[in-house]
């Protein structure tokens, strides 16, 4: 015979639907996310796996400060064993001062070969491609015209080239940036009519045989050491040498894409938990509003398997059913729709999608087995109590029961609200966690936008010149407005960091007067400090890029700068610690240098230094929007579970005061304020708790994952906006089940004991 | 002999609230026998009954029931006895409030490997035309009438009856009393009724009383009456 206790199954749902449904939707819809990222990301992760072979990508790059001739490249070929292709590009000013980096597209034959998305190639010399992503940004379609430097061209169509499947301008930059840089292709005659003063000489290369990641990085520091060595001794320089393993504008595409899933699946198993969580305290609370009928059951000999078992179907079906749907809008709607954020941010090739088994088991087994696990283990403990402590409806203290005593000179009242909280203390602790599980999303949603407007902010407000240049040679340069320092670079953690030999601070300087420089020492600016938790006092060993040497330093002080991370240190100092021909010269400017273009190794402007929160914005807008919103409703939505166990659970005393007499009003104030009090408490104590909890795993995450630095920033009104949501959540679950409380028939609802 | 009860014993707390809920209780009794325990509040008649279908452990002594020996049992080995062998009824009447009244004694059914006709029951019960109501649906005495349904479907060798007829007026208590001694008779049950009532031990075959955990007489009932005649 099938257990009758099924038969109740039907209209235990029936009753309580809104909760069922509720619940049922906030597991589909991260199940769906999930689902949906899993199967788009490892699409998109096969694919990329795929394109390397496919398109030929570069092992790695360098550059010359001057052009290698024919002889110059063949000899490198042969010394180092390598396929080297010359790959020059020309930097030009687009529309509203946008870079616009220019390939030759003959020069992509063999090497980071070309995926057409829209259009032609380019044929004739007047013609451009551009990146499929700026193009999107900027709404400029195939055909338009496009002004690179002084000249007109049109627009052939719009592509995506591997070795920019992130468009970094820069490898050292905090994130890419393609709102206002592109890569663009032209034909060998229009390339060869832009202007060489922005020329860079950019060398792509391919071992001859494919080496094992270990193996090619050795390779990598061999042949990075000899060729530093060997430029300098001809009087060039190696300005930049990258492995593809560190190149982010390959990279950072596919570490992002796994990074978003690791972090998608903590977020689903986080929320699907808490559902499951909410579904045990119901039930709970369940259990003890039958305790009569449970106990006699288990007095007529039901075990407690039994007794568990059908409490667990209606959990276990919702969350099957939520499993099920949240996979089929995961393929039909949600994958789309999450690889194309991607394709928003990233400059990825045409993709397939590939059938995921593993997503569907992940997404529906990990979620059923998540909501038995907790279910199993709050109710087992529940169901074990012995059929005699049942019937005494004695279940929420098990040993020693006792009673508190409160002195008598309190009011009535107060008293009882006092006892209400007593009798209430494990469903307020569930709320407890409860708020500060919602707090953490909720917060997490809402402190973005803030956080990436402030740092705009402060950088724009902190900018040290509006023009600074770094250049190839040491020439004078004719400008009052002129500051000259030395240049750079060294490794730090993840970071490359600019360290500067500043001879002129204080009054002398228009730029750093407030920059300190101690003899054998150097200065830190802040985002160092922050990042890395630098102080003054402090020794730490900075390693040299391209030749693994290491020096040691002092910080004699932090300089009050937002950015990118510098070091400073005096100009004396520099040049005993660096060699000639190991840093450049790099001057700060109130306008632009005039200077010969040939010379001018790179120019930094706010544009540049602000590119990173304006892209964060972009890319990240409507991810931060879906989640915003979602962590809105979500926070709502466990307040009101949770309130709704704590008013359900008095129902019953709730009835019997009214019995006696008790006006509604004295009635909420007994039970509901004191609830509502607890809400406003939990809120408090965890939206101050999540705040450090989110700063403190900032500091850890951010220092292993991201270069550069983002303050952790909590704009003040977060927390009176997190305190008014709880606060109107509250309300609304308090009108609604006051409303059910006053429709509820007296004798019923005695009646149910 | 069906049900031997040796030596019970039972205290409730320490020091200053130390209580002798039960102290030192022997009876025998017989199949398709029903037993009375007859005693004013507190006496220890609830502790007793309890400790008898196994809800409850004495502190000493021994229970009985045919082949089986409740003292001794693990709580699984108890759950399986009370599945095999009692039925259960209490003064609440303790029913799923979201399960009709047929599936209320359904719950019972289940338990059981040859259980008694739901129907033919139903008709005993005088729930025949309730049977797809609600508990809230119900007066106390039909609610009480399908907690008895419940426990006797499963035909247990043993029903056990705290103050069943507690919280009902008299005329229903009557209508209670009358279907637990139907049962009795139909079915061959044994019965061992709680009760503090003098006039509702008159329907037993056999009384016992109880002061302060004690026995104070075990008597056979010369003049029982029929539930019908009670002058309740
Ligand atoms: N769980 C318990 N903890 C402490 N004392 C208890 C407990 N259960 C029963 N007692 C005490 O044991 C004694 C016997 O209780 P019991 O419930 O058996 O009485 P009763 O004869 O059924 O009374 P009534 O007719 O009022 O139901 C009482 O003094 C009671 O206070
Ligand atoms: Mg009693």
């Amino acid at each position: 015979m099938k257990n009758p206790l099924y038969k109740r199954l039907g209209r235990e749902l029936w009753h309580d639907l809104p909760r069922y449904i509720v619940i049922f939707l906030f597991m589909a819809l991260p199940i769906a996310l999930c689902a949906g990222y899993m199967i788009g990301n490892d699409s998109m992760i096969r694919t990329y796996n795929e394109a390397i072979e496919k398109y030929n990508l570069e092992d790695g790059h360098f550059q010359t400060l001057f052009s290698l001739d024919e002889e110059g490249t063949e000899q490198i070929e042969k010394e180092e064993n390598l396929d080297v292709f010359p790959l020059f590009y020309k930097e030009e000013t687009g529309k509203d001062g946008h870079t616009v980096r220019v390939y030759d597209l003959s020069d992509r034959e063999e090497i980071n070969q070309v995926c057409l998305h829209k259009g032609d190639l380019p044929a004739s010399s007047d013609e451009i491609a551009l990146d499929r992503l700026y193009c999107e940004n900027n709404e400029i379609e195939v055909g338009d015209s496009f002004r690179v430097g002084s000249r007109t061209l049109r627009v052939s169509g719009t592509i995506s080239v591997f070795d920019y499947s992130c468009l970094f301008k820069r490898n050292t930059d905090t994130m890419f940036n393609a709102q206002s840089f592109t890569v663009a292709l032209m034909s060998k005659e229009g390339y060869a009519a832009l202007s060489t003063e922005n020329e860079v000489f950019n060398y792509a290369f391919r071992f001859p045989e494919r080496l094992t990641e270990e193996k090619a990085h050795e390779r990598n520091l061999e042949i990075r050491k000899n060729l530093y060595a060997s430029l300098i001794a001809k009087g060039n320089m190696l300005s930049d040498y990258l492995a593809v393993e560190d190149n982010q504008a390959v990279q950072f595409s596919i570490i992002d894409i796994e990074g978003d899933l690791t972090m998608m699946l903590i977020f689903g198993i986080l929320i699907v938990g808490g559902l499951a969580f909410v579904f045990a305290l119901s039930i709970k609370s369940q259990i003890e509003n039958e305790a009569g009928s449970i106990g006699t059951l288990k007095a007529l000999g039901y075990k407690n398997g039994e007794l568990l078992a059908h409490y667990l179907l209606l959990p276990t079906a919702t969350t099957l059913l939520a499993g099920v749907v949240g996979n089929i809008l995961a393929y039909t709607v949600l994958k789309e729709y999450l690889v194309g954020l991607y394709y928003h941010s990233y400059s990825l090739p045409t993709y397939t999608t590939f059938y995921n088994a593993k997503a569907l088991i992940f997404t529906t087994v990990i979620p059923i087995l998540l909501v038995l696990g907790i279910n199993l283990f709050i109710l087992l403990r529940s169901l074990r109590i012995p059929a005699l402590e049942f019937l005494r409806g004695n279940l929420r203290v098990r040993r020693g029961r006792k009673v508190k005593k409160l002195g008598t000179g309190m009011p009535f009242m107060t008293r009882f609200r006092l006892r209400v909280i007593g009798q209430n203390k494990g469903t307020y602790v569930a709320l407890f966690f409860g708020t500060f599980f919602a707090c953490v999303i909720l917060m997490f949603g809402l402190m973005m936008s803030p956080l990436l407007e402030r740092y705009k902010q402060q950088v724009t407000d902190s900018l040290l010149a509006p023009y600074q240049t770094v250049l190839k040679a040491d020439v004078p340069v004719e400008d009052r407005t002129a500051e000259k320092v030395y240049m750079t670079q060294l490794q730090y953690g993840l970071d490359d960091i600019m360290v500067l030999g500043v001879e002129k601070t204080g009054a002398d300087s228009r730029y750093f007067g407030n920059l300190k420089l101690s003899d054998g020492k150097v200065t830190v600016n802040r985002p160092i400090k922050e990042k890395y938790g630098l102080k003054a006092g402090e020794a730490f060993e900075m390693k040299e890029k391209y030749e693994g040497g290491t020096y040691r330093f002092t910080v004699s002080d932090v300089f009050v700068n937002d950015g990118s991370l510098m070091v400073f240190m005096p100009l004396d100092d520099f040049r005993e610690t660096f060699g000639e021909g190991e840093y450049l010269p790099m001057v700060f400017s109130q306008q632009k240098l005039s200077v010969d273009g040939a010379l001018v190794y790179k120019t930094v402007t706010l544009a540049d230094l602000t590119a990173a929160s304006d892209q964060l914005t972009s890319s990240m807008g409507d991810v931060f929007r879906l989640f915003t919103l979602f962590s809105v409703i979500l926070f709502a939505l466990l307040i009101y579970l949770l309130a709704k166990i704590v008013i359900e659970r008095n129902a019953r005393q709730i009835a019997m005061m009214k019995i006696l007499g008790y006006k509604v009003r004295e009635i909420n104030r007994a039970y509901n304020l004191p609830t509502g009090i607890m809400v406003m408490i939990s809120l408090g104590i965890n939206t101050v708790l999540c705040r450090y909890l989110i700063e403190l795993l900032w500091r850890i995450i951010v220092p292993m994952r991201m270069r550069g630095w983002l303050d952790c920033y909590f704009a003040p009104y977060l927390f009176p906006l997190i305190a008014a949501l709880g606060l109107l959540s509250y309300l609304a679950v308090y009108g609604i089940e006051s409303r059910k409380i006053a429709r509820i028939p007296l004798s019923r609802t005695l009646k149910e004991g | 002999m069906f049900i031997e009860i040796e030596g019970i014993k039972k205290d409730f707390g320490s020091g200053d609230s130390l209580t002798h809920a039960l102290s030192g209780v022997s009876f025998k009794m017989e199949k398709g026998e029903m037993v009375v325990l007859l005693g004013p509040s507190g006496s220890g008649k609830s502790t007793l009954l309890n400790i008898i279908g196994g809800i409850e452990a004495a502190d000493g002594g021994s229970v009985t029931i045919g082949r089986d020996q409740v003292h001794g049992m693990t709580e699984k080995e108890r759950t399986l006895y009370r599945r095999n062998h009692l039925g259960y009824v209490f003064q609440s009447y303790n029913l799923i409030p979201n399960l009709t009244v047929r599936e209320n004694i359904e719950t019972g059914a289940y338990l059981s490997k040859s259980p008694l006709d739901l129907d033919e029951l139903l008709e005993v019960l005088g729930l025949t035309r309730h049977q797809t109501k609600i508990p809230s649906q119900l007066s106390g005495g039909q609610q009480q009438r399908t907690s008895i349904g419940r426990a006797v479907i499963k035909n247990p060798d043993l029903l056990l009856c705290d103050e069943p007829t507690g919280a009902l007026d008299s005329e229903t208590s009557g209508q209670i009393l009358e279907l637990i001694e139907k049962v009795k008779e139909k079915y061959g049950t044994s019965v061992i009724m709680v009760t503090h009532n003098e006039i509702i031990a008159q329907m037993a075959d056999r009384i016992i009383r109880l002061k302060d955990g004690r026995i104070l007489s075990d008597e056979k009932n010369e003049n029982k009456k029929k539930a019908g005649e009670l002058a309740l």
